[in-house]
């Protein structure tokens, strides 16, 4: 027991350590994960769903970036994809996805790994970890809270088991479930030892959601993927859980990518967006950039389509007219022109992802401000001109 | 004139029963004394987190269930409705209408969408067989379908599609008000705009009240005249949505105002933000007193004891609150 925790102590040690270290050699742009031209395809019946489409982004040791999009638009299968987890028929078709663990110095690619090799065990869960939209349906029934919480640790810290765990084959190690009641206290559950052996619908919503968050950081992951976190909770729930999640990024130092549609809760959490549209980004950033500086016109109809709770309340919404086309019948070139109010006829070719280089780009370090629009190509050449 | 909906004291509680003769051991207050009134042409905003009885009450207001106990009166002719019967009702049902929150389960699969919109129409023999389907064009074109549409199936229409067959079905009888519940909830941002529009344009067109359920406030501010806030079954506060949201004068409004995360980066870093404890009590054992004073931060020996009655502190402005006056509540 003893043994386990002090193990357990330098693990958190060596991230505070490694925290510090960043922040003192200038490291600050040190990348955790680089995706690169990441395709996800799901053959079906219809054709191949290019649910994922030529996809890069970067995550930064210890921030947060979120990737936003309506329903369809492919981000929740990007965070799949990050672990392997890709439900057949779907597959990683091409790119790469480079994880730099903190034991190699050399990075590993994901997206070349095999989904049930020993190597992707060891990263799911461990290294990665993923917190899903439906604390009900990721939760098992049958077990308590306590178990599925030891689940996760008593995999990962497998040498660290006694010989008296194998020989008993006990489920849940004593060990096991003192870390587990010490991880719900911490996700600020109230009287952990009496929740640890409670079942999944005796909690609340925002309790369940909080053990999925103790499960999900039980074991000290360097990225943490949510996706949609706080859809099914009220507003009141889904502040106390954003700010559990602010909390421990901070006290753990892991990266997070947060999955949503709401732009309020990027506004309050990420450092770095990405907005996907149709399986394809169409503009990246700082939330600085997105926010005062859209460039896209979906990204621009997204934030003038939210009602705010400020400002006058009697003008009609601008929307964005149509809907989200079928992913078997993309349109032709850019796959936002038959919804775009600025279309012209170059966008019936596909526009490239461009960086962009504006004033408030200057002020950050690493920020890149890219767009997937004629629009911004065109101003760039006036400029250039 | 009389107001269009008179709400007084509208209780509905669901009896919890127990053991082999089903004794009942106590009972579930989903709405426990609610008044409010709706103006002609108006939009009442309702929300609340889940389980404060928002739905419960809208659907006591169409006589879907029966109320416990209270009484409610619609129109000119000052009747109370919580007391009918179903065949006294029946005259009623037509001018008060329903949209529904999933657009995926409110509509019949096996129906085309001219059966769904008609079958109102045919039911309650509005119009004349020949008529029915111009009617039915009519009706679909005033919410952006286009007739050909009616020959299809649910479906094969995307989800802000499908919410426009259910707004045409509810308009198909001239209804005089529609009960909203979370009409945009399940839809993406960018089609929730084309709704929310589409439903104030309606407004105008027919002269409609709406009472819009949601618990997105900023949706519900967006729509509303007035908006009441609920909490464990009471309302907390009612007011005009702009007095509303710049100065709330109940705590728990102050909250929710402020969990709302705003979309704009510089602002909510800014913000001071108010974190309420804990989750919303059971509604089969509410606390003592004030109901929301175990999650309240100004809570004093007062709340703990006495329940506070919902009364009016300036004009349009009506707040159960023990501590309204001496507070200094933030808005947005």
């Amino acid at each position: 027991m003893l043994l386990i925790s002090k193990a357990f102590c330098y693990k958190i040690y060596t991230y505070l350590h490694k925290i510090n270290t960043i922040g003192s050699d200038n490291e600050l742009t040190q990348n955790l994960l680089e995706v690169s031209n990441l395709k996800t395809v799901f053959p079906t019946d219809g054709g191949i769903v290019h649910a994922v489409n030529d996809v890069s982004f970067s995550i930064q040791r210890g921030k947060t970036v979120g990737i936003v999009g309506e329903s369809g638009c492919g981000k929740s299968v990007t965070g799949l994809s990050l672990l392997q987890l890709v439900p057949t028929p779907g597959r990683i078709a091409a790119g790469a996805i480079m994880f730099y663990r903190e034991e190699t110095d050399e990075p590993l690619d994901i997206a070349q790994a095999s989904p049930r090799s020993e190597l992707m065990r060891k990263i799911r869960g461990n290294e990665i970890a993923i917190i899903f939209q439906e604390p009900m349906t990721s939760l098992n029934p049958v077990y308590t809270v306590g178990d599925q919480i030891a689940e996760a640790i008593v995999l990962h810290q497998e040498g660290k088991r006694s010989l008296l765990d194998r020989i008993v084959m006990q489920k849940t190690p004593k060990w096991a479930r003192e870390r587990a009641i010490e991880m719900l206290s911490r996700v600020g559950i109230p009287a952990p030892e009496q929740r640890v052996d409670e079942y999944p619908h005796q909690l609340s919503g925002g309790m369940r959601q909080r053990v999925m968050i103790a499960m999900a950081l039980c074991c000290a992951p360097t990225l943490l993927i949510a996706d949609e976190p706080t859809t099914a909770l009220d507003v009141t729930i889904q502040a106390q859980v954003l700010t559990l999640m602010q909390d421990l990024q901070t006290e753990f130092g892991m990266a997070i990518m947060l999955i949503t549609h709401d732009l309020g809760i990027i506004a309050d959490m990420a450092d770095e967006v990405v907005v996907m549209y149709a399986g394809r980004v169409v503009e990246t950033g700082t939330v600085d950039d997105i926010f005062y500086n859209p460039l896209h016109p979906y990204t621009r109809g997204l934030l003038n389509s939210i009602p705010n709770l400020k400002g006058s309340q009697d003008i009609t919404l601008p929307s964005i007219s149509g809907t989200v086309p079928h992913p078997l019948a993309l349109p032709i070139g850019c796959s936002f022109q038959p919804r775009c109010a600025e279309q012209m006829s170059v966008c019936e070719q596909m526009p490239e992802l461009n960086i962009i280089d504006d004033t408030q780009n200057m002020q950050t370090e690493n920020g890149c401000h890219a767009v997937r629009c004629w629009l911004c190509e065109e101003k760039t050449d006036a400029e250039i001109a | 004139m009389p107001k269009l909906l008179e709400v007084k004291d509208l209780r509905k509680y669901f009896p919890i029963r127990q053991g082999i003769l089903r004794r009942t051991i106590g009972h579930v207050k989903a709405v426990d004394g609610l008044s409010f009134d709706v103006e002609r042409g108006e939009t009442l905003g309702l929300v609340g987190e889940s389980g404060c009885g928002k739905t419960t009450a809208s659907r006591c207001l169409l006589r879907l269930i029966t109320p416990t106990s209270g009484n409610f009166t619609f129109g000119d002719e000052q009747i109370n409705l919580a007391k009918l019967t179903n065949k006294q009702m029946r005259p009623f049902r037509r001018r008060i209408q329903m949209i529904f929150q999933d657009p995926q389960s409110s509509l019949n699969p096996r129906m085309t969408v001219a059966n769904i919109v008609g079958e109102p129409l045919r039911v309650n023999r509005t119009v004349q067989k020949n008529e029915l389907q111009d009617r039915i064009v009519e009706l679909l074109e005033s919410v952006g379908l286009k007739s050909q549409d009616m020959r299809r199936y649910p479906h094969a229409f995307s989800g802000g599609q499908r919410q426009r067959i259910g707004i045409a079905r509810a308009l198909a009888l001239n209804p005089e008000l529609i009960v909203a519940d979370e009409p945009v909830s399940a839809l993406d941002v960018s089609v929730q705009a084309q709704i929310l529009n589409l439903l104030a344009e309606l407004r105008e067109k027919f002269q409609l009240s709406y009472i819009f359920i949601a618990h997105d406030l900023s949706v519900v501010r967006h729509i509303s005249d007035r908006v009441a806030v609920m909490y464990l079954g009471k309302i907390v506060e009612i007011s005009d949505s702009e007095t509303l949201y710049q100065s709330p004068k109940h705590p728990y409004t102050e909250a929710l105002i402020s969990a709302v995360p705003l979309p704009d980066p510089k602002e909510q870093r800014k913000r001071e933000l108010i974190r309420l404890e804990g989750d919303v009590p059971d509604p089969s054992q509410p606390p003592t007193g004030c109901y929301f004073h175990p999650r309240c931060r100004y809570a004093t020996d007062i709340c703990k004891e006495e329940t506070p009655e919902l009364r009016e502190i300036t004009t349009g402005v009506k707040v159960a609150c023990h501590l309204s006056e001496t507070l200094e509540l933030q808005g947005v």
